[in-house]
């Protein structure tokens, strides 16, 4: 009885014993015969430089044509002229046109398209990638898959998509209920038709403080700091950033030299303006004539009015939020990245 | 009938004891837990990443150096190779009383270029890198000091990165992801490669999403000066600046980022002495700021309590293992007692202990996520050997904590040990394009 009770003990530690030992095999031939010891890639600049693979395609196409180092990815067809549009290679290679595409007529091409010279095709045009060396202008109804950039201007016509990519060097255009998710140029305008001028109006803004305003606390001399909800009164003019832990409004024709951020929510009503970024957990609204000449970032969406601007031209900016509505006639000179919807609205 | 505290009065003190040793452990592993999952399942937060382009504003990158030969000139490339706009950058390289050749490395690349690093050598003052970098800091220009060590080689896009989040008026200070370079160099440096994964994939990260307190760790970071001047300025009586100004930034209202995609290389130690040396530093300096601020951190009428509980269990961290080490005693002791019936009465409490203390394997599970996370595999066959690290870094917190009760007592000064580093040339990755 006695012995049973050694052999069972005895058993019951081996077979802890080796539960226990078991992980530590793998784990031994890992340490003495690695397999997985590489650091981690850190990639430079990869997720935020929108026109990476723009860049590889020129230099492939640069490598191919002779006019740059050679990248090991120079395998490109040439595009015959006059272009066919029912002829379109359907064979999966690069494409190079040594010359501008001007066609009333949509293409269709699941290759990646390099055009040495301006690209104009009809609506309901379709492209995986595109590289223009001078304008690139889609009919309505077009789509781009994947990444477009021009050198001169893009234009995409009402109804278009736009996933991913686009940028351009001078300017992208996008018409009404287009959809977009990341664009980046000097200029973009949205709603292709000249937006309505401004009515002149003469603002009279009186200087104003936020010391003033209730429950105010001063963090530095430059910024303060206000719990729950705030309403900056029309027609002032504030020096300094602010932070709200509430609902932020800022009224009608009043500047704000400074930063804002609003936790709960943030609108800028008409004709306001803010020099510095804008910031907001949530949801923010700018209204008509409403500009910001800073960056704007919402964890949520931004809804932006007809001739709202948004940074300049020589002070380019950025807007990113999860939807981004972007009302025709507005403008944002720098980049819009909308990580789930992005859509020009009419108005 | 006699109670159980009459019958064992001892036992019971101790048994009260382990039980609430227990709690404390179990609150630790729910949080790994917790902060797992959420980097599993929840809603991932990089509000600030996509601003690519903007108004940049002028900021001052300091780079801490003492006897850094052999990593300075990496470092120094790296800041000179970035896409921050150079007329907003200023570089000043803080050669802190070095003995080696960092101060004329540092003047060879002044004179290549003059306009853009500013040199500040130090031949005499405090000893130690806040110290060093208090004296620097005069010398900043703009309202943004980004912060490197000397052995950290910065991506070309990552300044741009930890600037971006200070365009929120909000935000104090930044931080970014430390990544080992040296990761494979033998057993030790794997293993610590698996917890900075963890620390950093996971844990940072998901304080990130929760809205909880992501650390500023003192590299790879930066802060706002006028809100370090708001809050009192930087202390440099102190062995972890970094968590200091991390919690002062925080109970005044001031908000730090973790951005996970701003990666940069470090060196990790490549000798266990070292890596000793390396946590005592740690766990002094964060006892230091933990028994300076706890009680201004737990009544801050600008946390919410979810960030309050949250930085209280992180001010806390480092007392844990000599807690834990006392909770072994308890049992052992208790067993030894012969606490009989007691002890059969504790069985669940033990349960809970034996979970308790592999509980902070809940860490381990972090490590595990953040490993694959980061798309490595193989590397996770290590993990039983976290054990080691596990009971080399226990003991060598609890001894911290100890000494740095022995220094209060009789007023020492504490003592700055400098990291050593490994780096030759050749073992530089390549930044990807």
């Amino acid at each position: 009885m006695m012995d049973l009770n050694y052999m069972t003990f005895a058993a019951f530690a081996v077979v802890c014993l080796l539960l226990l030992t078991l992980p530590f095999i793998p784990a031994y031939r890992e340490w003495r015969h690695p397999t997985d010891v590489a650091a981690l890639p850190v990639s430079a600049n990869y997720s935020s430089d929108i026109e990476h693979f723009s860049r590889r395609l020129h230099a492939d196409v640069a490598a191919k044509l002779g006019r740059g180092p050679v990248t090991g990815f120079e395998d490109f067809a040439l595009l015959d002229f006059p272009v066919d549009p029912t002829q379109w290679p359907k064979h999966g290679k690069r494409l190079i046109a040594r010359q501008s595409i001007d066609l009333q007529t949509p293409i269709r091409s699941a290759s990646q398209l390099y055009v040495e010279g301006d690209l104009r095709v009809g609506g309901n045009s379709a492209f995986s990638s595109l590289y223009a060396a001078g304008d690139i202008d889609l009919g309505s109804e077009s789509e781009v898959h994947d990444w477009a950039y021009a050198e001169g201007v893009f234009r995409l016509g009402d109804n278009g998509v736009a996933l991913r990519r686009i940028s351009a060097g001078v300017a992208v255009e996008l018409g009404k209920e287009v959809w977009f998710e990341r664009l980046q140029a000097p200029t973009l305008s949205f709603g292709l038709q000249a937006p309505k001028p401004k009515q002149a109006r003469q603002i009279t803004q009186m200087p104003a403080s936020y010391a003033d305003l209730p429950n105010a606390i001063e963090q530095t001399p430059s910024l303060f700091l206000i719990r729950g909800d705030c309403a900056l009164p029309a027609g002032k003019i504030y020096h300094g950033s602010l932070i709200v832990t509430g609902f932020l409004t800022v009224g009608q024709d009043t500047t704000v030299m400074g930063d804002v951020k609003a936790r709960i929510g943030l609108s800028i009503a008409r004709r306001a303006c803010v020099e510095g970024a804008i910031t907001c957990e949530k949801r923010i609204y700018l209204f008509k004539d409403a500009s910001v000449l800073g960056p704007v970032v919402s964890e949520s969406d931004i809804l932006i009015g007809t001739r709202a601007t948004i940074g300049l031209p020589n002070a380019m900016t950025t807007v990113t939020a999860t939807n981004i509505i972007i009302e025709e006639g507005a403008t944002v000179h720098g980049a819009v990245w909308a990580h789930e919807i992005g859509m020009v609205k009419a108005e | 009938m006699p109670t159980l505290f009459s019958a064992y009065p001892i036992a019971s003190v101790m048994a009260s004891m382990l039980f609430l040793i227990v709690v404390i452990m179990m609150l630790y592993g729910v949080r790994h837990f917790m902060f797992t999952i959420n980097r599993l399942t929840g809603k991932q937060r990089h509000p600030y990443i996509d601003i690519a382009v903007a108004r940049w504003p002028m900021i001052t990158v300091f780079i801490a150096a003492h006897n850094e030969e052999k990593v300075i000139a990496g470092c120094i490339e790296a800041l000179l190779n970035t896409d921050y706009p150079p007329e907003c950058l200023k570089i000043i390289p803080v050669n802190d009383r070095s003995k080696d050749a960092t101060g004329s490395i540092i003047d060879g690349y002044v004179a290549r270029f003059p306009s853009r690093i500013s040199p500040f050598h130090r031949t005499d003052g405090k000893a130690g890198k806040s110290a060093a970098l208090k004296d620097a800091l005069q010398f900043a220009v703009g309202d943004i000091a980004i912060i490197f060590d000397a052995d950290y080689v910065p991506g070309r896009g990552l300044l741009k990165q930890l600037v971006a989040p200070f365009f929120d008026p909000e935000v104090g200070a930044v931080m970014g992801r430390v990544v080992p370079i040296n990761s494979g160099a033998n057993l030790l440096t794997r293993l610590l490669d698996l917890e900075r994964s963890a620390g950093y994939q996971v844990d940072q990260q998901a304080r990130m999403n929760m809205n909880l307190l992501p650390q500023y760790g003192g590299t790879v970071g930066g802060v706002r000066l006028s809100a370090v001047e708001a809050v009192g300025g930087w202390h440099d009586d102190t062995l972890a600046e970094d968590t200091d100004i991390t919690f002062r930034l925080m109970f005044n209202g001031w908000k730090t980022i973790y951005t996970n995609r701003s990666e940069c290389y470090e060196e990790v130690p490549e000798e266990w002495v070292i890596r000793i040396k390396q946590v005592t530093r740690w766990a002094k300096g964060h006892n230091q700021v933990m028994a300076r601020y706890w009680w201004q951190f737990a009544t801050s009428k600008y946390l919410t309590w979810s960030q309050r509980i949250d930085g209280l269990l992180l001010l806390f961290v480092f007392v844990i293992p000599l807690i834990m080490l006392m909770g072994w005693g308890l049992a052992l002791g208790l067993y030894f007692l012969n606490a009989g019936s007691l002890l059969s009465q504790l069985i669940p409490v033990f349960a809970l202990m034996i979970y308790g203390t592999l509980g902070n394997f809940a860490a381990f599970f972090e490590i595990v996520v953040a490993v694959l996370i980061d798309g490595n595999r193989r590397r996770l066959r290590l993990l039983p050997f976290n054990m080691l690290g596990f009971l080399v870094s226990l003991f060598a917190i609890s001894g911290a904590v100890w000494s740095l009760m022995i220094d209060r007592i009789f007023k020492r000064e504490m003592v700055w040990d400098k990291t050593i580093r490994y780096r030759q040339e050749t073992n530089l990755p390549k930044v990807a394009p």
